[in-house]
C-alpha cells in the first residue's frame, strides 16, 4: 500500500527549477532513505510534501490525498522532524512536547516520559537554553510520542551524539515494526544504510537512482580485492571492471554484477592467492554518482 | 485554535511585563492627569477689580467654588499677574462687578472649559440678581433653590447639525483617551508574535500540525482581542469603583463599544503585520501609529476643539475617533442605541475590511 508518492514533481523559483521531475514512492511499513548533497532538492521535496510549498507541476500525494489541498488532513497523521528545530524560547522543552502532542490530539504520557528518559532530555529547561542537539531531541520525542502513520524526518540526527543516534535508530525501527512508514532524509549514509529498505538519490532536483540497497548494489557492482601469483595485464580492459587501485600488493576494483562471472574466470587463470569481496557501501555508491559530476541547486 | 490560544497565554505568563506595563501606564496617566478628586487641581488664582469690596469679591469666589468644578483662590492682583507671567499658573481670573476677564500668558486648552463654566455661572447669578432686585420677596433665593430641584421644564439643547452641545468632562476624556491609546500598544505588540513566529520558524511548526491556518490566526487574534479588551475594561472598572469616576449607568453599552473598538484595532494590526517582515520594524511603527492615531482621533484632547478640516477628515478614518465618540456618547451624552449604531457599525466595518486585507497581505508574503 502506497503511503507517499510523488509523480513528476517540479518546483520552480522563477526560472530556476529546484525540483525537476521527482518521483518517489514510500510503501506502508517501509523506511525510505532520501539522500543527496546540499542544495540537491531534498528539503524542497519535503516542503512540498508537507504542504508548505506548492508544486509548480506534478503530483504529490500522502495517504492518497493531495499534499497541498489536503495538507491539514494529512498533518493529522504525519509527524515531522526538521534538521534545524525552531522552538518557543520562553517555554520549557516539556511544555513544547505537550503542546505538540496536544495539537495532534494524543495523550500518551507514559510513552512521552519513556522517550524523554531514553533521549536523556531535561524537559524542565527553557528552550532558549537548549543546544541544537537538545532542540532536536524535543522534536524527536514529540514526533515519536505521537501516533503518526508517517514520519518525515529531515536530517533529524545532525546535532545528536552517537549514543543518541543509536536511540534514534531504535525508535525508527520500533515505528517500522508497528507498521509505520518513514521518509528519512539524511547526510549520515551509514545511518541510512543501516535503517532504510529503499533509497533514492537526488541530484540537481532529479532522482538519479532509486531502489532497494540490493538493487542499487546490483546496478553498481561488487568491490573485489584480489592478489594473484602472476600479474593480470588485461584486467583494466575487461568489460565491467572499473576503479582499479593497488593496495598492499593486491588489486582492488569494482565489477559490474552481470560481468562478475567473466571476470572471476579471467582472474582464476593467474593463480589466486587472496580474494576478498564486499558489497559497496552506500557511501561508495553515493560517491560514485557524485564524483566528477557537478553538484548544485537550491534546497 | 484552543491550543494556539492557550499557547499565547502560556507565553504571556512567562513574560507579562509588557502587557502589565501598558496597563499600569494607563492607570498612571489617567490618575496623574485627571486626578481622582477635582479639588486637588491647582486653584485658579482670582483677583477682584478695585471697584468691588472685599466682601463682594469673597461672595463671588464662594459662589464659584460652590459648584466644585474648579477651585478659585482669591489673591492680590500683583500676585496673580506675577504667577501668570512667570508661568507658575496657566491663567488667572480677573473679577469685575458684573463681568470677568481671563488673564493669559499663552493660550491654553483648559481655558475653554473654564470659560464655559464662568460664562454659565455668571449668567445665572446675574439673572438671579436682576430678578431679586425687581421683587420684594425676601425669601426669593430659597424659593428659587426649591423650584430648581424640581424644574417645571427640562430643556434639551441641540445644535443645528443635530449634534450634542459640546460638554467637556476632563476625567472621562482622559480615561477614555488613555485607555484606548494604550490598548493599541498592547494589541499590536501582542500580535507581533505572529511576525516573530514567522521569522523564527515556529509558525511552520504550527502549520505542520493538524491545525488549519485559520485556526492558528484565530488563536492569535482571539488572544490579542481578549488581552486588549480586558485591559480597557479593567481600567474602566478600576476608575469607576476605586477612583469614583462617573461612567454613567450603561456599562453594557460601554462593553459593546469597547469590544467593537478592540476588534477594529486587532484588524488594523493585521494589516501592519502583513506589511512588515521583521519584529524590529514593528517597534518603530507601532509607537508612531498609536500616538498619531491618538492625537488625530481625539484621545489626548477633545476632537470637538479641533478646527483644522484636514485633521478632522483624517480622524474620520480612524477607529479611535469612533470609539471615543461612542464611549462619550454613552457616558456623557447618554445617547440612544440608534445614535450609537453609527460609530459602532463603522468600527465593525473597518474591522472586517482591515482583517480581510491584513490576512491577504500576510498570506501573500508567506508564499512569495
Amino acid at each position: 500500500m502506497t503511503i507517499l508518492q510523488t509523480k513528476g514533481l517540479i518546483k520552480k523559483f522563477g526560472d530556476f527549477a529546484a525540483l525537476d521531475g521527482v518521483d518517489i514512492e514510500v510503501e506502508k511499513g517501509e523506511i525510505y532513505g532520501f539522500i543527496g548533497p546540499n542544495g540537491a532538492g531534498k528539503s524542497t521535496t519535503i516542503r512540498v510534501l508537507l504542504g508548505i510549498l506548492k508544486a509548480t507541476e506534478g503530483q504529490a500525494t500522502i495517504f492518497g490525498k493531495d499534499a497541498w489541498k489536503d495538507a491539514v488532513d494529512i498533518h493529522k497523521r504525519v509527524a515531522y522532524v526538521p534538521g534545524d528545530v525552531s522552538l518557543w524560547p520562553n517555554l520549557t522543552g516539556g511544555e513544547v512536547i505537550d503542546l505538540f502532542v496536544k495539537l495532534r490530539g494524543g495523550n500518551n504520557k507514559s510513552r512521552r516520559d519513556e522517550l524523554i528518559r531514553k533521549f536523556d532530555l531535561d524537559p524542565g529547561k527553557k528552550c532558549r537554553t537548549y543546544s541544537k542537539g537538545n532542540r532536536q531531541k524535543v522534536a524527536l520525542v514529540a514526533a515519536f510520542s505521537s501516533d503518526a502513520d508517517l514520519y518525515i524526518l529531515d536530517e533529524p540526527t545532525s546535532g545528536l551524539d552517537p549514543l543518541m543516534e543509536r536511540v534514534f535508530q531504535e525508535c525508527v525501527l520500533e515505528a517500522k515494526a508497528q507498521g509505520k512508514s518513514i521518509l528519512l532524509s539524511s547526510h549520515i549514509l551509514s545511518e541510512v544504510e543501516k535503517l532504510c529498505d529503499k533509497v533514492a538519490i537526488i541530484r540537481q532536483g532529479k532522482i538519479i537512482e532509486k531502489g532497494t540497497l540490493r538493487e542499487l548494489r546490483h546496478l553498481t557492482g561488487t568491490v573485489l580485492l584480489v592478489e594473484t601469483k602472476q600479474p593480470m595485464p588485461q584486467l583494466s580492459k575487461m568489460k565491467g571492471v572499473a576503479g582499479i587501485e593497488e593496495k598492499d600488493g593486491a588489486l582492488s576494483f569494482q565489477v559490474d554484477a552481470d560481468e562478475l562471472d567473466n571476470v572471476i574466470r579471467y582472474i582464476s587463470g593467474f593463480g589466486i592467492v587472496r580474494m576478498e569481496s564486499a558489497p559497496p557501501t552506500l557511501e561508495e555508491l553515493f560517491m560514485r554518482h557524485y564524483e566528477g559530476a557537478g553538484v548544485g541547486g537550491e534546497s | 485554535m484552543k491550543s494556539v490560544f492557550s499557547l499565547q497565554w502560556q507565553r504571556f505568563r512567562r513574560t507579562p511585563a509588557m502587557v502589565l506595563s501598558f496597563f499600569a501606564m494607563t492607570i498612571l496617566f489617567v490618575a496623574m492627569m485627571a486626578g481622582n478628586n477635582p479639588a486637588e487641581r491647582a486653584p485658579v488664582l482670582t483677583y477682584a477689580d478695585g471697584s468691588m469690596t472685599e466682601q463682594q469679591a469673597a461672595e463671588w469666589v464662594e459662589l464659584l467654588n460652590a459648584k466644585e468644578e474648579f477651585s478659585f483662590q482669591l489673591v492680590k492682583e500683583a500676585e496673580a499677574r506675577k504667577a501668570v507671567s512667570s508661568g507658575d499658573a496657566t491663567l488667572a481670573l480677573y473679577m469685575m462687578e458684573a463681568d470677568y476677564r481671563l488673564v493669559l500668558a499663552a493660550d491654553d486648552m483648559s481655558r475653554f472649559v473654564l470659560e464655559a463654566f464662568l460664562d454659565r455661572t455668571y449668567r445665572e447669578e446675574l439673572r438671579l440678581r436682576q430678578m431679586e432686585s425687581q421683587t420684594a420677596d425676601a425669601g426669593f433665593r430659597e424659593r428659587v433653590a426649591t423650584v430648581m430641584k424640581e424644574p417645571a421644564l427640562r430643556v434639551e439643547t441641540s445644535t443645528l447639525e443635530g449634534t450634542d452641545l459640546f460638554q467637556y468632562d476632563n476625567q472621562l476624556q482622559l480615561l477614555f483617551g488613555m485607555s484606548l491609546f494604550f490598548s493599541v500598544y498592547t494589541i499590536m505588540f501582542s500580535l507581533t508574535k505572529i511576525v516573530e513566529e514567522k521569522k523564527y520558524g515556529t509558525w511552520n511548526r504550527l502549520i505542520l500540525s493538524p491545525l488549519g491556518k485559520w485556526e492558528i490566526y484565530l488563536g492569535h487574534l482571539t488572544y490579542s482581542f481578549v488581552i486588549g479588551f480586558a485591559q480597557i475594561v479593567l481600567v474602566f472598572l478600576l476608575f469607576r469603583y476605586v477612583f469614583g469616576f462617573n461612567l454613567g449607568d450603561r456599562f453594557a453599552a460601554m462593553l459593546l463599544i469597547t469590544a467593537c473598538y478592540t476588534f477594529a484595532i486587532v484588524a488594523l494590526s493585521m494589516i501592519i503585520m502583513g506589511l512588515v517582515s521583521r519584529p524590529q520594524q514593528l517597534q518603530a511603527i507601532v509607537p508612531i501609529l498609536a500616538t498619531g492615531m491618538a492625537m488625530i482621533g481625539g484621545a489626548f484632547w477633545p476632537i470637538e476643539i479641533v478646527r483644522n478640516p484636514f485633521l478632522l477628515a483624517v480622524s474620520k478614518i480612524l477607529p479611535i475617533t469612533y470609539g471615543l465618540d461612542a464611549l462619550k456618547g454613552v457616558a456623557i451624552y447618554n445617547r440612544s442605541w440608534q445614535e450609537l449604531a453609527e460609530p459602532i457599525s463603522i468600527m465593525l466595518l473597518f474591522g472586517v475590511v482591515c482583517m480581510g486585507i491584513g490576512i491577504n497581505l500576510m498570506e501573500r508574503r508567506s508564499y512569495q
